[in-house]
């Protein structure tokens, strides 16, 4: 790596600061020659900040950690290119933190050794800080992203946070598994695949259409150089447009995506050119592969076990040009492309070739053909539960309020009714069952009151069934029904339902922050309380709210039904039946979905109110509580 | 591998499976006796039997079992060895009765006649103090009995042996000769002292997809609810006990095979809560140990849990679910006020607390 000099003040003394391998070093200009009093390795800076380029002073800041201990530095370029100096040293310097980072730290450097090891903890960092939930709560950019996604997180977002009084960040506190999901699909780049064989053709009218973006198009090229070499070479003189409306019909196309080619098929001047021009593309862009574990090296083969004497190996075998299997052919170049611009990921093994190590890489890569359920079961790493006897926790609190239900029985006076009651002679069920004893005349006859008793209840029970059914089955239907249907919104209007929806996500946000401080027990959210408390209030408001809008536009829309079908009967003739009249919605409904949630606000006031007159009582201000508190203290 | 799965290309076999129905009677006789007035023991009785008939009318494979969930212990009233002897002992005339099939008989006398025993056992001592019964031990003798019914048979039938029981549980209820559920009768409340052992039985009858129906006479329990929620039983409250023929039958009769094209009555309100293993409370939140999953209403003392012996860290629960503080105060008065707050909270029951 070559020398970065930049002339600098350190200091307000006048130096020369220099980067050689992954030291920088600061010397200054008064006693020439004199020894850099600055020495700083790469690997321990932290952070490194300049100012921007539109500023008069050109500074660069270098902040290090080494343990425990951090500190900055700040070098004053003075030279008459101040700025082109600053910004080759800034490069400079990125570059070879980045590389010490990335553990390919300069190699033979003084500072080898513990470049290494900070190279290890930065890549644990690494992995660990999509992880890492402060950073997760402070990603802004990372949070807008979510909220773009999810529409739903989004308005509760709007309503709780930008409308409401739960701040960002306790928004976010109890999202961080969203987040951090959201980091990692972000993460994630999307592999290259085989963009040909995703095209299909729509015909409409009769003619062949096809859309092609944009990003299509770079992938095609990205993955077949080929065509983008037909395309560079043609295109101005063939319009854009029929450039690749020639193409997706040539022989051209069906080769790359891997189909059989037929002597059908059109000719095309311009593309079957390139028909066998593929090879030299592929083989330009190959992958060097450095060493082949000898277990899978197919040269293996040719030396152990020649085919030159006897028969051929099959087909598909020979290192040939045969034109009769093109299709295995090209789904393997194919194959082998798409897997030539994967990035790899073994990077860390690849490169250090030398002749141990493969034989090592050889010995793991055996051991990963090995068929581990052919060998003996591993020991199994248990954690061992003491699970203790649980009848000993059973007596704990018994006896305590078991006995509110059966108190004042007297057990053998019970029983001996019971007994009386089954008798011990075998009886006839014929006679208990309602309706049984109607014919015989000597089993004590039920009187008619008790007859039409049963009969009631028989008809009542029936009754309670049915409408159990009855109840299940709009369950069911509302479920198998889309959310777009009356019944899935409870026949209410498309946005008085979102409303609904709204309110409630928002009401759940506010409940939510409200526990989790309430709960904690940490008198530091005591502010966070109230302001919860008061969201909740405004939150029945609110709820209010949408149900009178709700009612609002049911009388609205029972005028209009009215009047539709008085027209109609009026054309013709026919009078409405009373069940077109009905109209669903209105305050009932609304009450009825969010009669939970009121019912949540009101025992989280309920609590707060207790928990507030109680602190109130306890406080030296309230009356009584001054005898109180000593006492208290002498329990 | 070595056998062709060729049953699951007739439908019609596995629709016509017979069906095995296991009735658990909740026999509380403190609840039985405050139900008098309404539905007596005797009538109760008469109309499960006559369910039970109509369930082994609809196929001459139905079977059906019936176990009495007793305040210490579950017995089987149905089939049951002893009252089988019995009966067969003093009434063979039983038999000769033209106006009866001969099984519907057999099952009412021996029914019957064991739990007359059952309740002539039973010595008024051992009753007091139980507010529940052992409805755990019944359930499990239901699932035992339903495995070897369902799957015991099913091997010795089938003879190759490489199928039905051999295989897990998935596959079980597949390969099972016949199809059960279990039906609980109960009067009697609170589960919550059983609470592992239900459970387990729960996720047991789940696992071999056998549904658990409640008929719930009275009382009201949490874990019952779930039972049949998590296996697709069916729960009713029953608002007319006397009417309870009716709601067997119109609830309760259809098989499993049948019930995939029916709507079930169930009402759908289902409590999830469970019970804390310290105090037996049903909580509403709670803590959890985190090797052995076992629920705490409070971290258990010493921070050690009570049923693994793990040292658990509470450290980082905080203050959680301690006094909430809602208004700002100085640090000091906090304490006081926590002290004063714990003293009068751990005997508000006596008189003369200073807070009071």
């Amino acid at each position: 790596m070559s020398t970065v000099k930049g002339l600098t003040t350190f200091k307000k003394k006048d130096g020369t600061l220099q980067l050689t391998r992954d030291i920088v070093t600061w010397a200054p200009a008064a006693p020439p020659n004199s020894p850099p009093t600055v020495t700083i390795q790469v690997g321990n800076i932290e952070n490194l900040q300049a100012t921007p380029a539109t500023s008069v002073k050109v500074m660069i800041k270098i902040f290090t950690k080494e343990g425990d201990t951090s500190e900055s530095y700040v070098f004053n370029f003075t030279a008459a290119s101040a700025r082109a100096e600053a910004d080759a040293m800034k490069a400079a310097l990125s570059d070879a933190i980045a590389a010490a980072k990335a553990g390919t730290a300069v190699p033979g450097g003084p500072g080898g050794a513990s470049s290494a090891t900070i190279a290890a903890t930065a890549a644990g960092a690494s992995t660990t800080e999509l992880m890492n939930e402060a950073r997760l709560a402070k990603d802004m950019d990372l949070q807008m992203s979510l909220l773009k996604s999810d529409a739903a997180l989004s308005n509760t977002f709007r309503e709780a946070v930008m409308l409401g009084t739960v701040t960002s960040e306790q928004f976010w506190s109890t999202r961080t598994h969203l987040l951090r999901a959201h980091a990692l699909e972000k993460s994630q780049a999307r592999a290259p695949y085989n963009v040909l064989s995703t095209f299909r053709v729509n015909t409409i009218d009769g003619a062949p259409k096809m859309s092609l973006s944009r990003e299509q198009i770079a992938e095609i090229f990205r993955t077949h150089p080929l065509v983008k070499k037909v395309y560079d070479e043609n295109v101005p003189r063939v319009p854009e447009d029929q450039f690749f409306s020639r193409f997706f019909l040539s022989r051209l196309f069906k080769t790359l995506k891997g189909d059989k080619l037929s002597p059908a098929d059109p000719m095309d001047v311009v593309f079957d050119r390139y028909l066998n021009r593929e090879d030299e593309e592929y083989t330009r862009k190959r992958r060097k592969v450095d060493h082949v574990p000898l277990t899978i090296d197919l040269e293996g083969n040719e030396q152990n076990i020649s085919k030159n004497r006897g028969n051929a190996p099959d087909v598909t075998m020979r290192p040939s040009r045969m034109e009769n299997v093109p299709v295995i052919r090209t789904l393997n170049s194919i194959s082998l492309q798409i897997l030539n611009l994967v990035a790899p990921t073994d990077t860390s093994k690849v490169g250090e070739g030398s002749g141990e190590d493969s034989r090592d890489r050889d010995e793991e890569y055996i051991a990963s053909q090995r068929l581990t359920d052919l060998g003996g079961d591993p020991e199994e790493e248990r954690i061992i539960l003491n699970i203790q006897d649980q009848r000993k926790f059973f007596s704990n609190e018994d006896g305590g309020k078991t006995q509110n239900r059966f108190a004042g029985m007297d057990a053998a006076s019970v029983l001996q009714t019971l007994r009386q009651d089954l008798g011990d002679k075998p009886f006839d069920i014929a006679d208990l069952l309602p309706g049984g004893g109607e014919d015989d005349e000597d089993v004590d006859e039920p009187n008619p009151a008790a007859a039409s008793a049963s009969k009631a209840g028989f008809h009542s029970a029936t009754k309670q069934v049915t409408e159990a059914v009855r109840d299940r089955s709009s369950q069911l239907l509302t479920l198998s029904t889309g959310t777009n249907s009356a019944l899935a919104t409870g026949g209410l209007p498309r946005e008085v339902f979102d409303a609904v929806q709204s309110v409630h996500a928002t009401t759940n946000e506010f409940l939510r922050h409200f526990w989790l401080a309430f709960l904690s027990g940490d008198e530091k959210r005591a502010k966070d309380i109230n302001s919860m408390v008061t969201s909740l209030r405004n939150s029945k408001e609110r709820i209010e709210a949408v149900a009178k809008n709700a009612e609002e536009q049911r009388e609205e829309l029972k005028v209009q039904r009215k009047k539709d079908l008085h027209e109609e009967y009026k054309k013709t003739g026919i009078k409405p039946k009373k069940k077109d009249m009905e109209v669903g919605g209105g305050k009932k409904v609304v009450d009825e979905m969010l009669g939970p949630t009121l019912v949540a606000i009101d025992k989280a006031l309920a609590k707060y109110q207790a928990a507030l007159d109680e602190a109130e009582r306890l406080t030296p201000g309230g009356g009584g509580t001054a005898a109180a508190t000593p006492v208290g203290i002498a329990a | 591998m070595d056998k062709v799965d060729a049953s699951a290309h007739y439908q019609g076999v596995t629709e016509d499976k017979p069906s095995l129905l296991v009735v658990v009677l909740d026999t509380n006789p403190f609840a039985w006796q405050s139900l008098h007035s309404e539905l007596p023991l005797q009538t109760a009785l008469s109309h499960i039997l006559l369910f039970l008939n109509a369930h082994l009318s609809f196929s001459h494979a139905n079977r059906v079992a019936v176990i009495a969930s007793h305040t210490k212990s579950a017995t089987f009233l149905y089939p049951n060895s002893a009252a089988a002897a019995e009966t067969a002992e003093t009434s063979v005339d039983l038999y000769r009765d033209a106006n009866k099939y001969r099984l519907f008989a057999s099952i009412e006398r021996q029914v019957q006649s064991s739990m007359q025993r059952l309740l002539s056992s039973t010595a008024p001592e051992s009753l007091a103090g139980t507010n529940e019964t052992t409805m755990a031990g019944a359930l499990s003798l239901a699932l035992a009995y339903i495995n070897r019914v369902c799957n015991a048979d099913n091997l010795s039938d089938s003879g190759e042996g490489s199928g039905g029981g051999a295989r897990p549980g998935e596959a079980r209820a597949d390969t099972a000769s016949m199809t059960a559920r279990i039906l609980v009768v109960s009067v009697s409340g609170d589960l919550a002292n059983q609470y592992v052992s239900v459970m387990n039985s729960i996720f047991a009858a789940q696992r071999q997809r056998v549904p658990i129906d409640i008929c719930k006479i009275a009382g009201d329990t949490v874990f019952l609810q779930q039972a049949s929620d998590s296996t697709n039983g069916i729960y009713m409250q029953l608002q007319h006990p006397s009417a309870l023929l009716q709601y067997l039958l119109s609830c309760f009769m259809s098989d499993p095979s049948t019930r995939h094209h029916l709507i079930p009555p169930s009402q759908i309100n289902v409590d999830f809560r469970a019970a804390c293993f310290c105090h037996k409370r049903v909580v509403d939140i709670g803590f959890v140990c985190s090797i052995c999953l076992s629920i705490f209403c409070s971290p258990p003392p010493g921070a050690i849990c009570t049923t693994c012996n793990t040292k658990l860290d509470v450290s980082a629960l905080g203050n959680y679910g301690g006094k909430p503080a809602v208004v700002l105060m100085k640090k000091k008065k906090i304490k006081k006020a926590k002290k004063v707050l714990n003293d009068s909270a751990a005997d508000s029951s006596t008189p003369g607390t200073p807070v009071a």
